[in-house]
């Protein structure tokens, strides 16, 4: 795991002394309130509805069982006993007083955890597959370029005043865990013919009030030129990014302007440019040193047909549905990948509390596991499993509550905050997600059902992916009264695509009802094999619309 | 009848928690914020209540609208409301846990409670094409 060096460390703490000092000031009036607002949010508190909320870093979403514990100490010592872990791999802490806010700082630079970056119109935290280093066709640990563009990008002068916000996640696979045509820049990293690593650049993607898909800017980056060519990106939106309107300021905007080829001939000669002064070129030693950060545990030769696995599996249903659904394939033999679903029957999708973080902090010490991950579907992930240890390790989880079999299923649903927390909510999501959790409940319903994402915001904003659902949900306000707008089709898989609203909002009371139709027709419709997107892909919005609005249609005759 | 009616509201500036405005000062609990039935006295007020910004009592305040039934002020945006008693999905958290600070009304549950289960699985519906 990365581990900070003494510059890290030094910049870290004095950016919390920093940031102490201009609290007290604030306090004592000697700062206005509109010159503290971005000095708060450049440390990655905002103010929400009840409270401030501190958005805390999580690196490419790794962590160790050190630094949970902290996140657990934390969130029992000064907020109210939980964290909300989100789609961009940080958490969130929504209960926080200002005047905690620089003892909270400085326990978490204690484990090197910061909020640096987390909010304003910078660089934010890179993410990166949750399944980085243990998935079997993986070219290369994501977390290695998220690493380098981190240091790279951390308080550079030149990116800390962009047009607005930008985010960059990474992909080692084919398989795309990290929703990388949904960001400002993603990266898909790949092999050549020539058998060399290098990477594909996408840019422009987005959710918010215009969702766009990253358009591939380069098909094949080599690796000692990766800084130059994101150097380039950023400096063509730093020249040419609108300024002058905050929703047409994301990079998004501007390829769509200009055009991708365009976009792409001002990339090459910022690009070529940069390569001539030479200052950004990642030699393959400084490679080479970042990587042995991520280096594979040791993993012991094991049969990849394990005895307990395959008794306990016999014997005990509840672990046999844990493992079909919660266990992916690992590049080790006798080895798996865990997901830790935190979407229990009614719960809030990514709440942890701070017993469930601690508990899960001591198992990962019990079975000699350094890391666990966020996934951007707001759950964890526990990368490097003995099959063997697998019923023993189920049974804790179970005891803690984290036992739920139901990733990737219909309840496994990605949410934001939405009215019940956020200040710029148009209306509740949680509640709603809850409901259809709750609907959803029966396995065997949920298995008939197959993979299905749904995803949920509370506004146009799109923190809960909701452009990228294979159900979309989207909370909007009519006068004071909360409505749900439903779309259908997005993927934020390697089989990106934007979810096409389907017609009117239905009422709150209305719209859980309205997916449950959606849901039955696609089970009458699906031919052999077909998951809910690919039914859709074959038969467009109309056969869905139609049931989703049965009952208005009926009662309006 | 419920009447219409203004409270003035703002965040803490020391640890962000809803407070209303209250005779020159401030309270966390809104039944007993001062309603304003005029909207030049609750104009002016909130020109009171914005100097306590500069002094770092409290960030942003504003008014909002609720109806008065019985003495009872109850705002009309779901948004006041929630902010009044705390996440609807934590009954246990925010100013609802506590008899002192919990409003006198109870926001509504969003959805419908789940209905009863059918013995032979997700309905099917005609849909022909
Ligand atoms: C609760 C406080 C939050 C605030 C104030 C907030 C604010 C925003 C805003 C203003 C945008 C739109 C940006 C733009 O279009 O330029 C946005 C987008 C986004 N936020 Fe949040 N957010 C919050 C919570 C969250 C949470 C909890 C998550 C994760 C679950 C999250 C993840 C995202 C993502 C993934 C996007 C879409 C990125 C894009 O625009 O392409 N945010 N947020
Ligand atoms: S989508 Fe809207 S409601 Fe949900 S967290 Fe983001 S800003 Fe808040």
């Amino acid at each position: 795991m990365y581990r900070y060096d003494e510059f890290d460390a030094r910049l870290v703490s004095e950016r919390v002394e920093q940031f102490a000092r201009q609290i007290e000031r604030r306090l004592k009036g000697e700062l206005s309130e509109d010159e503290f607002k971005p000095l708060r949010l450049m440390n990655g508190l905002y103010l929400q509805l009840h409270a401030y909320m501190l958005r805390v870093a999580i690196p490419y979403g790794t962590l160790s069982s050190r630094q949970l514990r902290m996140l657990a100490h934390v969130a029992r010592r000064y907020d109210k006993g939980y964290g909300h872990f989100t789609t961009r791999q940080n958490i969130q802490y929504h209960w926080p007083r200002l005047i905690d806010v620089p003892d909270i700082l400085r326990e978490l630079a204690s484990v090197q955890m910061h909020a640096l970056q987390t909010s304003g119109n910078c660089i934010r935290n890179v993410t990166a597959d949750q399944f980085a280093g243990a998935v079997a066709d993986e070219i290369e640990d994501p977390r290695i370029l998220a690493e380098i563009v981190r240091q790279w990008s951390s308080l550079h002068p030149e990116f800390s005043f962009l047009p607005r916000k930008f985010k960059i996640a990474v992909s080692g696979t084919p398989e795309d865990r990290a929703a990388v045509r949904f960001h400002d820049i993603g990266i898909e990293i790949i092999r050549s013919a020539s058998g060399d690593t290098g990477y594909r650049i996408f840019v422009g993607g987005g959710m918010g009030r215009t969702p766009y898909l990253g358009l591939c800017i380069a098909d094949f980056v080599a690796r000692d030129d990766v800084l130059a060519y994101l150097e380039a990106i950023l400096r063509v939106y730093n020249m040419e990014g609108r300024r002058d309107n905050i929703f047409k300021a994301r990079i998004k905007i501007l390829v769509n302007a200009l055009g991708l080829e365009e976009m792409r001939a001002r990339v090459r000669r910022e690009f070529e440019e940069i390569r001539k002064e030479g200052s950004l070129n990642l030699p393959e030693h400084e490679h080479a040193r970042i990587a042995t950060y991520f280096a594979p545990p040791n993993f012991e030769t094991l049969p990849d047909t394990c005895l307990e696995f395959e008794t306990a599996c016999a014997r005990d249903g509840d672990f046999a549905a844990f493992s079909r659904h919660n266990l992916s394939r690992h590049r080790a033999s006798g080895y798996a990948i865990v997901t830790i679903s935190l979407k229990p029957t009614g719960g809030v999708p990514g709440d942890c509390s701070a017993d469930q973080m601690d508990g899960l902090a001591q198992l990962m010490d019990a079975f000699g596991l350094a890391e666990i991950r966020v996934s951007h579907e707001q759950n964890l992930v526990l990368p490097h499993v003995r099959k063997k240890d697998l019923p023993a390790l189920h049974d804790r989880l179970k005891a803690l509550g984290l036992a739920s079999p139901n990733s990737g299923l219909a309840s496994d649903i990605i949410c934001c905050p939405g009215l019940d927390y956020c200040d710029l909510a148009n209306a509740r999501s949680i509640p709603i997600a809850q409901e259809l959790s709750r609907r959803f409940s029966d396995l065997a319903r949920q298995e008939e059902i197959g993979e299905l994402k749904i995803k949920m915001s509370g506004c146009i904003n799109a923190c809960g992916h909701h452009h990228a659902g294979h159900i979309g949900i989207l909370g909007v306000d009519k006068k004071g009264v909360e409505f749900y707008q439903l779309q259908l089709g997005g993927s934020g898989a390697e089989d990106a695509a934007i979810a096409e609203i389907m017609g009117p909002a239905f009422a709150k009371d209305e719209i859980v009802d309205a997916v449950e139709r959606v849901i039955a027709a696609y089970l009458n419709l699906r031919q052999p094999g077909e998951r809910f997107l690919d039914c859709y892909r074959r038969l467009g919005l109309e056969p869905f619309k139609n049931v989703a609005y049965l009952e208005q249609l009926h009662a309006a005759y | 009848m419920a009447d219409l009616i203004e409270i003035i509201t703002a965040n803490r500036l020391r640890d962000g928690a809803v407070v209303y405005w209250k005779q020159g000062g401030w309270t966390v609990t809104l039944a007993d914020a001062d309603q304003f039935t005029d909207r030049e006295t609750c104009v002016a007020a909130l020109t009171l209540a914005q100097e306590r910004v500069a002094a770092g009592e409290v960030v942003n305040p504003y008014r909002f609208e609720a109806r008065r039934d019985n003495a009872i002020a109850i705002p009309v945006k779901e948004r006041e409301l929630i902010r009044a008693s705390g996440p609807s999905v934590h009954p246990e958290l925010g100013k609802q846990a506590d008899p002192a600070t919990a409003p006198k009304f109870h926001v509504a549950a969003p959805a419908k409670p789940p209905r009863p289960k059918q013995a032979d699985g997700p309905e099917a519906f005609d849909v022909s094409l």
